[in-house]
C-alpha cells in the first residue's frame, strides 16, 4: 500500500499563506529520507500524512483507505504509525505502560497492546527499562520510547520526525541502528533537515522545500550531485540542490 | 491502558478510599444523627450533601488527569480510539470514585434510619452531578495549564455548589442537584421538576464538557458548541425547577396512606413510615373526638396525616413522626382542630394569634391529657424583672393553666361559646381573642 498526498492544499490559518498547495507525491516503498531547511514543511508533510491534521482541499491515502471517509478513518490510522518531533512523557507511565496506552489508542485491545509493547520495546532495544517511569529517561531512551510507541500497532507506514533532533551522536547512532532493525517490509519516511544523517540505511532521498519536492532519487543519485571528490559529498549535494532551486 | 496501571497511576483510584471514608464520617457525623423518619426520599437525599466536597473534589481531580494527557500531547494525536471512550478511560475512575464516596455515604444513612429501602431517584441526581463535575474539570484541564485548571476546577464547582441557595430567585438553588438534600417531610416527596431540572442540567454540564473534550483543537466553534449545550441544559433545568419554591418537594401521593377505623369509629389513616402508631393513633383520635364532640364541637370522622399547611375540609390533618409518644399524638390531633391561620399572619402578628396557646391547651385538657403532661407543656410565664427589661410593660400574659381551669370549670354550652369565638379569631385577621372567660 503507497501513502500518496493527492493534490492536497494546506494552510494553518484560514487567511494565512498555504503550506502546500497542490502537492501530490507519492512515498516511495522501502525506507526515505525527507531532508528540507527549517520550515519547509516536513513536519506538516508527516502529520498531513498521519491525519494529526487535515488538508483543506485534496486527499491524503493509504491504498483506497481515505481519512475523510468516517470508515476508512481507523484502518488509515492504525495502519501509519506516527513518532512526532516532540515525545512526551505521560506522568506516572512506566516505559511499557505509555507505550501500551499507544497501542490502546490505536485502537489494540488492553491485553494485545500490554503484550505488543513488549515486543516493540525489545525492537527499540529498551525492553530492559520497560518498569522506568518515562519521565525519568534521558532524551535519547524517550526517543526510543516514542518509536516504540509509533511501531507498537503494527503500522505498515511509519513516520518519523526528526527523530535524531537533539540527541549526541552516540544516541544518534544507537538510534540508526534501531532503524537498521526494523522490519524490512516497513515504509518508513524519516524527516530532518540535518544532512549527515544520511547514510546507507535509506533507499531514497527525497528535498522538500517551500511546500514543493526538490528532489527525489536514490541515495547514490544524490551523492553524485556533489563532485566525487568533494569532502561531506551529502552536505554538498544539498546545498547545491536546494539554493540552486531558488 | 491495562486496569492495574489505572488503579497505579489514575487519582480517582488513589482517592476511592480516602473519599469514601470521608464521605462516610461524614454522613456519621453530620447527617446520620438528624434523621427522622425512615423515609426512603428523605433519608436517600440527606446523602447528596456530601455533594458540597464530592463534586468539587471530583472537578478538581479530573482537571488533574486531563492535564496529564494534556502534558502529554496525547489528546490532539490522531487516534483510532474515539475521544468519547478516551475522555472514559480517563475520567471514569474518578467518577466513580465520587459515586462511591456519595452512595457509601447514603447507605449509612439508610443505616441509621433502620435500613430503610433507598430511593434511587436522588443517588441518580448524585452520580449525575459527579460525573458532570468531574467532566467539567476535565475540559478544564483538557484546555488549561495544570496549575490554572486544577484550582479552578474546584473553585468553580464548589462555588456552583454553595452560591445558589445564597442567591434570588429561591429556585436557584435546585439546578445544582444539592438541593434535594432539603427533601422531605413524610407528607411531601421529591419533585420531579427539581428531578429532572438538575438532571438536565448535569446533561448539559457533561455532553458540553465532552464537546470541548473531544475537540482536537481550541476555536470559536468548539467553543460556542461546548457553551450552547451547557446553555440549552440550564435552560430546560431552569424551566423545570422556576414553579419550584425554596423546598424541592410536592405534596406526597395519598394512596399510600394506609387506615384504622371507620364506620362509627374515626378514620385514622397514617403514612407507611408510621404503621406501628395506627393502632394508638386510633385509639387517641376515638378518644379525643368523642371528648371534643361531646362539647359539641364539630369535629370530622376522618383523621389523616398530610401537610398541616393545607386543610382538607372534612378531615382532621395531622403531622406526627416515627418517635411520637401518645401524648404528641394527641397534640398532632389538637393542632390538626387550629384553623389555618389567615393570610395576614404572614406578614404581622394578628390579635386571634394570642388565643392559639390557650385553644390548644384546652383541646388537650379536653382530651384527657394527664395533667402533669400538660402542665409541662404550658408552664406558667416567669415573672419579668423590671430591673433588667425596664421596657418589658404591659401585664404578663395570663397563666395557660388557670384559664384552662376557669374555662372547664364552666358549664359546656359556655365552654363551646368560648372555643368558637377563639377559634373564629384565630381564623381572622382582625378580631380580638376572648381569652379570660366571661371578661
Amino acid at each position: 500500500m503507497h501513502l500518496t498526498f493527492d493534490q492536497i492544499t494546506f494552510r494553518y490559518r484560514r487567511s494565512g499563506a498555504p503550506v502546500f498547495h497542490a502537492f501530490s507525491w507519492e512515498v516511495p516503498t522501502g525506507r526515505t529520507v525527507l531532508l528540507g531547511p527549517n520550515g519547509a514543511g516536513k513536519t506538516t508533510l508527516l502529520s498531513l500524512g498521519t491525519d494529526a491534521l487535515r488538508p483543506q482541499a485534496g486527499n491524503v491515502r493509504l491504498g483506497l483507505l481515505n481519512p475523510r471517509h468516517r470508515s476508512d478513518q481507523r484502518g488509515f490510522r492504525q495502519a501509519v504509525g506516527w513518532m512526532p518531533q516532540q515525545v512526551y512523557p505521560v506522568p506516572g507511565l512506566t516505559c511499557r505502560e505509555q507505550v501500551a496506552y499507544a497501542g490502546w489508542l490505536k485502537g489494540m485491545s488492553r491485553g494485545e497492546a500490554w503484550a505488543g509493547a513488549q515486543i516493540a520495546l525489545e525492537c527499540v532495544a529498551m525492553a530492559e527499562l520497560g518498569n522506568k517511569l518515562t519521565v525519568e529517561l534521558s532524551g535519547g531512551q524517550l526517543r526510543r520510547v516514542g518509536l516504540a510507541q509509533a511501531l507498537v500497532h503494527r503500522a505498515d507506514v511509519l513516520l518519523l520526525d526528526e527523530p535524531t533532533a537533539g540527541l549526541d551522536p552516540a544516541q544518534r547512532t544507537r538510534f540508526r541502528e534501531t532503524i537498521v532493525d526494523l522490519p524490512a517490509d516497513l515504509t518508513v519516511v524519516v524527516s530532518t533537515h540535518q544532512v549527515d544523517d544520511l547514510s546507507d540505511l535509506f533507499d531514497t532521498v527525497v528535498i522538500i522545500d517551500g511546500g514543493l519536492i526538490r528532489y527525489q532519487g536514490t541515495v547514490g543519485e544524490f551523492l553524485n550531485v556533489a563532485p566525487a571528490d568533494a569532502d561531506h559529498r551529502a552536505e554538498v549535494a544539498y546545498t547545491s540542490l536546494v539554493s540552486g532551486e531558488r | 491502558m491495562r486496569r492495574r496501571t489505572i488503579i497505579r497511576t489514575n487519582p480517582g483510584a488513589w482517592l476511592l478510599v480516602p473519599l469514601t471514608l470521608l464521605a462516610i464520617l461524614y454522613a456519621r457525623g453530620f447527617v446520620a444523627g438528624k434523621l427522622g423518619d425512615a423515609y426512603a426520599p428523605a433519608v436517600s437525599s440527606a446523602g447528596l450533601a456530601a455533594l458540597g466536597f464530592i463534586g468539587p473534589l471530583c472537578a478538581a481531580l479530573g482537571a488533574w488527569e486531563a492535564g496529564r494527557l494534556r502534558r502529554a500531547r496525547w489528546w490532539s494525536a490522531p487516534h483510532v480510539r474515539h475521544p468519547v471512550a478516551i475522555v472514559v478511560e480517563s475520567q471514569a475512575p474518578i467518577i466513580i470514585a465520587g459515586s462511591v464516596a456519595l452512595l457509601a455515604g447514603a447507605a449509612i444513612d439508610l443505616m441509621a434510619a433502620g435500613g430503610t429501602a433507598p430511593d434511587p431517584r436522588p443517588l441518580v441526581v448524585g452520580v449525575a452531578v459527579v460525573a458532570a463535575h468531574t467532566l467539567a474539570g476535565a475540559a478544564l484541564g483538557r484546555w488549561l495549564p495544570l496549575a490554572v485548571a486544577t484550582p479552578a476546577a474546584l473553585l468553580a464547582s464548589f462555588a456552583w455548589m454553595v452560591l445558589p441557595r445564597v442567591l434570588e430567585p429561591v429556585w436557584l438553588r435546585h439546578l445544582n442537584g444539592l438541593s434535594l438534600e432539603l427533601c422531605c417531610a413524610t407528607w411531601a416527596d421529591l419533585a420531579p421538576g427539581a428531578i429532572l431540572g438538575s438532571l438536565a442540567v448535569a446533561g448539559g454540564m457533561i455532553l458540553g464538557s465532552v464537546a470541548l473534550l473531544s475537540a482536537r483543537q481550541f476555536d470559536w466553534m468548539v467553543a460556542a458548541k461546548g457553551g450552547l449545550t451547557l446553555a440549552a441544559g440550564l435552560f430546560v433545568g431552569v424551566l423545570l425547577v422556576a414553579p419550584l419554591g425554596t423546598y424541592p418537594t410536592v405534596v406526597r401521593d395519598q394512596s399510600s396512606l394506609e387506615c384504622a377505623g371507620g364506620g362509627t369509629d374515626p378514620l385514622v389513616c397514617l403514612w407507611p413510615e408510621h404503621r406501628d402508631q395506627l393502632p394508638v393513633a386510633a385509639d387517641a383520635a376515638r378518644r379525643a373526638i368523642a371528648s371534643w364532640r361531646a362539647i359539641g364541637l364539630s369535629v370530622p370522622l376522618t383523621v389523616r396525616e398530610g401537610s398541616p399547611d393545607i386543610a382538607t375540609p372534612g378531615e382532621l390533618r395531622i403531622a406526627i413522626s416515627s418517635a411520637s409518644q401518645p401524648a404528641n399524638i394527641l397534640e398532632a390531633l389538637a393542632d390538626g382542630m387550629l384553623p389555618p391561620w389567615p393570610a395576614c399572619a404572614e406578614t404581622s402578628r394578628f390579635p386571634g394569634a394570642d388565643a392559639a396557646e390557650y385553644v390548644r391547651a384546652w383541646l388537650l385538657d379536653t382530651a384527657g391529657m394527664p395533667p402533669d403532661e400538660l402542665a409541662r407543656r404550658f408552664p406558667d410565664p416567669a415573672p419579668v424583672d423590671p430591673a433588667l427589661f425596664p421596657d418589658a410593660g404591659g401585664p404578663p400574659a395570663p397563666s395557660v393553666m388557670s384559664i384552662i381551669a376557669r374555662v372547664r370549670s364552666l358549664a359546656t354550652s359556655r365552654q363551646l361559646a368560648w372555643m368558637t369565638a377563639n377559634l373564629a379569631a384565630l381564623s381572622t385577621c382582625n378580631r380580638a381573642p376572648e381569652i379570660t372567660p366571661g371578661g
